[in-house]
């Protein structure tokens, strides 16, 4: 009987590899893993220094200190990604409930993404002009949209890749125990 | 044209991009130490391919980046150091044993030890004395003490072959 048994030994391995590809297959689906979603190298760590242009006004420079100070997102952006422009509309809703975002428009034309803002609405408290895309080699950033969120002492506490919506806001961002509210009312002081 | 062709040849085996061609590099050792990481350091927006093979933007960039660190005196593992900083561990294609990689350094090794154990198991000992399903079965066990030459070979093969046969139809009939 035990030699018997011992035939099912291969069954046995296969059926561990199927479980495990297939509970992989699912929490992919879900969303709930992304293969291609790498965990931040800067996480807890202090927004990198820059020194670029804003991109409203290239004679006005921006650095670090122009964004530290409250509890904000830092998002990724540019007019040739796609899912920017998916994820647009939910910025402008959070940025009038009085959430601080700020922009880095990552290797752009800034005509170009001027008229997207006029056209799409602005969301952004300002917007640094990365166009050699030098503050996001330093912030790690891979492609657009990625969201940096960034406590109040300017130190990275989180980073999303992809698309920003209700589901992340809540899921993601939320529990880190930021004080938006805080920011809520600095948001209808400014 | 300053290349042979059997450098453009090796350019295009390793699938190096045009604008890698034009680089100017200080050195010999400059370009090849290039080549080296560019081979090294994975891209981190297309998964499974490395610097030289990606044709992304941020691969671009990087190359690029790359070049002006090995410009400006950078050491290989400075380069590296600098590119984990930003991107993680994820784009060294050699990842340092940590508590993270525990697994993917020792899982090989011990699929290693344990076909190892399984070939020396299969190959050391004649199957009939060490399979317990067989022990019980006396004259059964005699073969066995014959293939194992404890007694010296006293039948013939086909004789052999015969009492085998026997033996699987008496031991069909005791199930």
């Amino acid at each position: 009987m035990n030699a018997r048994l011992r035939l099912f030994i291969p069954l046995l391995i296969f059926a561990v590899v199927a479980l495990v590809f297939l509970t992989l297959e699912k929490r992919i689906g879900s969303g709930e893993y992304d293969p291609s979603n790498l965990p931040s190298a800067m996480l807890g760590q202090s927004v990198p220094a820059f020194n670029l242009s804003r991109l409203m006004d290239a004679e006005q420079v921006v650095d670090a200190e122009d964004i530290v100070g409250q509890a904000a997102l830092l998002n990724v952006w540019a007019t040739w990604c796609i899912a920017c422009r998916a994820e647009h509309a939910y910025l402008n809703e959070l940025a009038s409930q009085g959430v601080p975002i700020f922009g880095l428009n990552y290797k752009d034309e800034r005509a170009a993404a001027v008229q997207w803002l006029q056209r799409l609405g602005n969301p952004y408290r300002l917007n640094i002009f990365d166009f050699k895309g030098s503050l996001g080699l330093d912030l790690g950033v891979y492609g657009a949209p990625e969201t940096y969120v960034i406590d109040a002492q300017g130190i990275i506490r989180y980073r999303h890749v992809g698309i920003l919506d209700a589901k992340v806001w809540r899921e993601k961002i939320e529990p880190l125990g930021l004080q938006w509210a805080v920011a809520q009312a600095q948001g209808a002081a400014l | 044209m300053g290349f042979s062709l059997n450098a453009n040849a090796q350019v295009a085996a390793q699938g190096v991009s045009k604008s890698d061609e034009l680089r100017a590099f200080g050195s010999t050792t400059m370009r090849s130490r290039y080549y080296a990481l560019i081979n090294e350091l994975r891209c981190p927006k297309c998964q499974n391919q490395n610097l030289s093979d990606s044709d992304a933007p941020i691969a671009e960039d990087l190359r690029n980046e790359l070049f002006s660190l090995l410009d400006e005196g950078y050491s290989d593992q400075e380069i590296r150091d600098f590119m984990t900083a930003r991107y993680g561990t994820f784009v060294l294609y050699q990842p340092p044993l940590t508590r993270f990689t525990l697994a993917l350094w020792l899982v090989p090794l011990g699929l290693l030890l344990i076909s190892g154990l399984i070939i020396w198991r299969m190959t050391g000992k004649p199957r009939g004395l060490t399979d317990p399903n067989f022990e019980h079965h006396a004259s059964l066990q005699k073969v066995g003490a014959v293939n194992a030459g404890i007694e010296p070979i006293s039948m013939k093969v086909d004789a052999l072959d015969r009492h085998i046969a026997e033996l699987e139809r008496t031991h069909e009939h005791d199930k």
